[in-house]
């Protein structure tokens, strides 16, 4: 049996024994015990045995599990996102390499990268998290969620032949126009049909509707206690089936705006003094993801570590941070303005406020080291960002190798570190565990990153002094793209050991070898 | 389980009817009006589609999870719903957000929707099911296209949708007096042999494409001239409607529901390819859109009545709240938002719903999955690009914009930037700034967000379009060391999209010249450094292309320019007429930090002060050289 970490105040110390015998407390939206019983996940965790939604043919079968699956399709778009990271790299050092693609020049591959890790790689992990949440199991959620993958990787795949193709819509967010902005709404229109399926599959096995009658007597007491100010919602133990319902309710409107959002007459706030992004855009952009980092322990029914309480801060703080978003000025700020410098800054009490949070729950050893990298990723990435706002720095810093300095250690710090901690939290995947759980790939994806994100940061900072160095393309600034190219090389060996490693059988050899190249102590 | 027993079918009538005018005349026409009107932008009416749409999936949801023990009453409820949205748009303009009306429209809408059509059999136990039905929708169609109630405003609209309810409300009290009967499907569920989602499929590609012609349509003049704008038009069209909707309901009722659905797809993708295209067809064919809406729209109404309930599958309402859903709502909001993108239905769209829709309801299962997989393949192909320009002229607007499509289709932005920061170097560099909210008119704007190239902003008035030409096809013989592609493909015979692409760059600052020319002589010249070996060096990878390594104007490039460039030993050089040596080094040094506009002549933006001073030094004392000394120096040779 694995032990189960406990990501704590004692980063080295893990909690042992199994969790079962450790109280634990289920969420509101966990339809089943807690990990690390068998949880939510699509078959028991270390049974030998098929489980009872999961015949002996179909434990067989690759379909069969939920992590399994969403670590595939995630792994192989990020994969893919590599590879076309890595040409884009060679692009730039041999520029000539162009006229042998021609057209597939650079920028027509840039978008590809681009949302292959937007859209791939960010993205399915928590699309996997959301079917964790919602799907009944049995043969049916593993159909679905096939479908759903299926069908969000092939509005990717329709959105990579539109952008090779130069259908392009000139947003460098949400670059999706034509039939693939329509494909891609369909993919997420499928999404939602699958979840409200299962929403209503789990509507209809209940007597009661919103809150649990039992708790408080009364169905329409439970409404007025929610408005009590030292209660939360998960004290309330509202019925889960109510917390989906609005999760799907608010999920709906996510196709609509998305495709109205990718049309070209909608712009988001422009600093008017750097061409980019609002302080207070920054702000939302952050907090909507810390939102999903801080609910996905309660999302995958993860175990509180023994003698944890329940935090009264978070629902204050959580308030708190939304007011400040609500009430700030969303028009167009610039990085000179007080409030939105202001408004930035206070995401540097989320790395701190995100490690005391976690530290409450047991996770999965393997994700120690992921939940570790996350957090050193993620306070490094508020500290960039805020500087780099900063007046005097923007200008020095803002369309320099340096931005994309800071865009790496977003994706592949930060939001690489917490998708592994995501997908091995999905169910019980052995696969997903050995794969995500190696040391080797590990540490070279780490360090590759940190090797990348620091090239680029110099070179942005000497660029940005002196344009010339790299639109010359000297010396100096082909050794920086030549090394860069390396450690993108690096990252994505990581990337498609891990992949390969989600298909491999549980050899024995495999398990052997998992064991002893385990992460953590 | 009583079996049904024949009653009076009028109210059911009425209430269809009165449920399809709200919607017709309300949520489709006058609240869309009062929001457009008051919006304060483009965004904010979307923003109000959302709302409506979301509020009518949270109604769908509703209603299909509460059953209520009196349809009639959850009938009643939502036509209260519905009037009330229709009064407080209608009565309290200004005073309260139509976002709120909106969601509470969506919201009364889909609840009603699903009641009504998850109820049918009650509406019309004993009754032929389906010219009931098409009876109830025919009349709405008909009573909206009378004249006097299409033209009037959308307050009026708003009132009559309002009436309409109150006459709903009285159906729905009539309905509560009779038994409720429980029935399964009549022997005319005909859709049972198709599965239920394959029909939704249907549904949904029917509906979007009426949301997409609907709107073309309206954004048109020219289409509403033909098909809505007279008297006569307007009642033929009611005639069509009515006539329509009965041949459907009495199709329906023999069991031929995928007949139904298949004329109306016919009649859609027929009138939307001649409306798309314009022209005499259009006139001929615009009447089979009337045709195609009542047919379908009839069998909407009607399907989840008429299909099965398969085993382990769902009853008549949740089919009802998923078919609102997914083909209700969010086919029209795909509709809407395709026609809002395009500007036109796409035939590669329309070939796509076609096979979809043909094989979906005519084919085998097995051949209507294929055919369902390869039409949203077909669906998904890239839509053809209208990238034709001329190369006759240049400054056409037409071919401007075609150049920025092929601007934004190479991913340009993915290295040049189009913002000029201002009060910083950007200015110096690339030109004069310009206010935000002139960027953001642009659909879309492209600040972009990396330099690894020069910004663009002002390109049009600090490089050529012969500079531009020479560049795209052969960018490292210009600028050494570039990053660029080479764009040769583009300029290939018979392709219209590099010229195009010339032409955009050339627009770009073309209403900055002026600002650019006072920038210029503001600036302050590098003092004069005796460095000129630094600027031989210099003058090799940056000069020689053009002007030769001998400075004579015979480079490799010359030939291929408008202007032959200079030569800088023996011919006179522009701007340098006064040849006392201070005003030569500040000419020369101008001219080789920013050019020479309008010609071919780029300047060197990015060089420092000190590279300039010393290539200024080096070609200010080209004259005192013979060709072979200066070739010597440029080579660096001993």
């Amino acid at each position: 049996m694995p032990r189960a970490s406990g990501f704590s105040a004692r980063l080295g110390d893990r909690v042992e024994g199994n969790a079962a015998q450790q109280p634990s407390t289920p969420h509101p939206l966990a339809g089943g015990p807690p990990f690390p019983q068998a949880g939510q996940g699509l078959r028991p965790r270390h049974s030998s045995a098929p489980p009872s939604d999961c015949p002996a043919s179909g434990l067989r079968s690759p379909v069969c599990d939920l992590a399994d699956l969403v670590a595939r399709f995630s792994l192989g778009w990020l994969a893919a996102a590599n590879l076309a990271g890595l040409l884009l790299a060679a692009l730039l050092l041999w520029p000539e390499l162009n006229d042998a693609l021609a057209p597939l020049t650079y920028g027509r591959w840039m978008p590809l990268h681009h949302n292959a890790q937007l859209y791939g790689w960010c993205a399915l992990p928590l699309v996997g998290l959301l079917l964790r949440v919602f799907l009944v199991p049995g043969r049916a959620a593993n159909r679905h969620t096939l479908v759903v993958l299926a069908a969000w990787s092939a509005a990717l795949l329709l959105g990579a032949v539109s952008w090779l193709g130069g259908g392009a819509s000139g947003k460098l967010f949400l670059d999706w126009t034509g039939a693939a902005r329509i494909g891609f709404s369909l993919a997420l229109t499928a999404l939602w049909a699958v979840l409200a399926h299962h929403a209503f599959r789990r509507l209809a096995g209940e007597n009661s509707f919103g809150f649990r009658v039992s708790s408080f007597g009364s169905a329409h007491a439970a409404p007025a206690a929610a408005l009590r100010p030292q209660s939360s919602v998960f004290s309330l133990q509202p019925s889960p089936t109510l917390l989906r319902f609005a999760l799907i309710a608010g999920l709906l409107l996510v196709p609509t705006m998305m495709y109205f959002s990718a049309g070209p007459n909608l712009f988001p706030p422009v600093n008017p003094n750097s061409g980019g992004a609002t302080g207070v855009s920054l702000y939302g952009s952050t907090l909507g993801l810390l939102l999903v980092f801080a609910a996905m322990p309660w999302m995958v029914a993860l175990p509180l570590q023994p003698g944890a309480r329940r935090s009264r801060l978070t629902w204050p703080i959580l308030i708190a941070a939304l007011s400040v978003f609500a009430t700030a000025n969303h028009g167009h700020g610039s990085h000179h303005d007080r409030d939105q410098i202001i408004t930035l800054g206070l995401l540097f009490l989320a790395p701190p406020l995100l490690a005391r949070d976690w530290r409450r729950f047991v996770w999965r050893p393997e994700a120690r080291g992921w939940l570790v990298a996350a957090l050193v990723w993620g306070a490094l990435l508020v500290a960039d960002g805020w500087i780099t706002f900063l007046p005097g720095f923007s200008e020095r810093l803002k369309f320099t190798n340096a931005l994309v300095a800071h865009s790496h250690l977003a994706m592949a710090g930060l939001i690489t570190s917490v998708n592994m901690v995501f997908l091995l939290h999905l169910g019980d995947s052995s696969r997903v565990q050995s794969a995500l759980g190696a040391r080797t790939p590990f540490w070279l994806w780490q360090l590759a990153a940190a090797l990348h994100i620091a090239l680029l940061l110099a070179l942005g900072w000497r660029e940005g002094a002196a344009p010339a160095l790299v639109l010359g393309g000297g010396d100096t600034t082909r050794l920086f793209y030549l090394v860069r190219l390396l450690a993108g090389a690096a990252m994505t060996v990581a990337s498609l050991w891990w992949l390969t490693a989600s298909f491999r059988n549980r050899t024995s050899d495999l398990l052997a070898g998992a064991a002893a190249n385990r992460l953590g102590p | 389980m009583k079996a049904p027993s024949p009653s009076c079918p009028l109210p059911g009538i009425v209430a269809i009817a009165a449920t399809y005018v709200f919607f017709l005349l309300f949520a489709e026409f006058a609240l869309l009006h009062l929001m457009e009107a008051r919006a304060s932008s483009p965004g904010a009416l979307r923003l109000g589609l959302v709302w409506l749409g979301g509020g009518g999936v949270l109604g769908s949801l509703l209603a299909a999870r509460f059953a209520g023990r009196s349809p009639a009453s959850a009938i009643t409820l939502g036509f209260l719903t519905c009037g009330a949205a229709a009064v407080l748009a209608a009565s309290l303009p200004g005073r309260i957000p139509l976002e709120a009306v909106a969601a509470l429209t969506g919201l009364g809408l889909g609840w009603l929707t699903v009641n009504v059509a998850g109820n049918l059999h009650r509406l019309f136990a004993g009754a032929p099911l389906g010219l009931c039905t098409g009876a109830g929708t025919g009349l709405a169609y008909a009573f909206c296209n009378v004249p006097a109630v299409f033209t009037t405003s959308p307050t009026g609209h708003a009132w009559i949708s309002a009436g309409a309810c109150a006459l709903g409300v009285l159906a729905s009290s009539l309905l509560a007096a009779l038994e409720p009967v429980a029935a399964g499907p009549p022997s005319s569920a005909a859709g049972a042999r198709s599965p239920f989602w394959m029909l939704l499929a249907a549904c949904t590609a029917l509906v979007w494409l009426d949301s997409a012609a609907f709107l073309l349509i309206q954004e048109r003049p020219e289409l509403r001239a033909l098909t809505w704008a007279t008297s006569g038009q307007l009642w033929t069209n009611a005639a069509v409607h009515l006539a329509a909707a009965l041949l459907g309901g009495w199709l329906l009722d023999r069991g031929l529901l995928r007949l139904v659905l298949t004329l109306a797809g016919a009649g859609l993708l027929v009138a939307s390819f001649t409306l798309a295209h314009g022209g005499p067809a259009a006139t001929r064919w615009h009447l089979l859109y009337p045709v195609g809406v009542s047919l379908y729209s009839t069998a909407l109404v009607a399907l989840p009545a008429l299909t099965r309930r398969p085993p382990g599958g769902v009853g008549a309402r949740a089919r009802a709240a998923w078919l609102y859903i997914l083909a209700g709502w969010i086919g029209s909001a795909l509709g809407i938002g395709m026609a809002l993108d395009q500007r036109t239905i796409p035939d590669g769209f329309l070939l796509a719903a076609g096979v979809a829709l043909a094989v979906m309801l005519l084919g085998s299962l097995r051949g209507r999955s294929v055919a369902a997989s390869a039409g949203l393949v077909l669906l998904c192909l890239p839509a053809p690009r209208s990238g034709a320009a001329d190369r006759a002229d240049p400054t056409d607007a037409s071919t401007i914009a075609a150049g920025r499509a092929v601007y934004i289709a190479e991913g340009c932005i993915h290295c040049h930037s189009q913002f000029v920061r201002p009060g910083t170097n950007d200015e110096l560099l690339w030109g004069p700034s310009r206010p935000l909210a002139e960027m953001l008119k642009e659909e879309p704007p492209l600040p972009g967000n990396r330099r690894q190239g020069p910004d663009l902003q002002n390109v049009g008035n600090r490089r050529s379009p012969d500079w531009n030409r020479l560049h795209l096809q052969a960018p490292r013989t210009l600028a050494p060391g570039s990053a660029m592609p080479r764009y040769a493909h583009l300029f290939r015979s018979a392709d219209p999209r590099g010229e195009a692409l010339v032409a955009y760059l050339a627009s770009l600052g073309s209403d900055t010249t002026e600002a650019r020319a006072r920038q210029i002589a503001d600036w302050t010249p590098p003092t004069v450094t005796d460095n000129s070996e630094r600027g031989a060096k210099l003058f090799g990878p940056l000069c020689a292309s053009c002007h030769g390594d001998d400075a004579r104007g015979r480079g490799p490039l010359a030939a291929k320019l408008a202007l032959p460039p200079a030569d800088l030993v023996s011919g006179p050089r522009p701007r340098t007429t006064r040849d006392t040596a201070a005003l030569t080094h500040a000419a020369l040094a101008r001219v080789i930090r920013f050019g020479i506009p309008g010609t071919a002549m780029a300047g060197h933006e990015t060089l420092s002060d000190a590279d300039v001073a010393a290539l200024s030094a080096f070609v200010g004392g080209l004259k005192l050289r013979t060709a072979a000394e200066v070739q010597q120096a440029s080579s660096g040779a001993p």
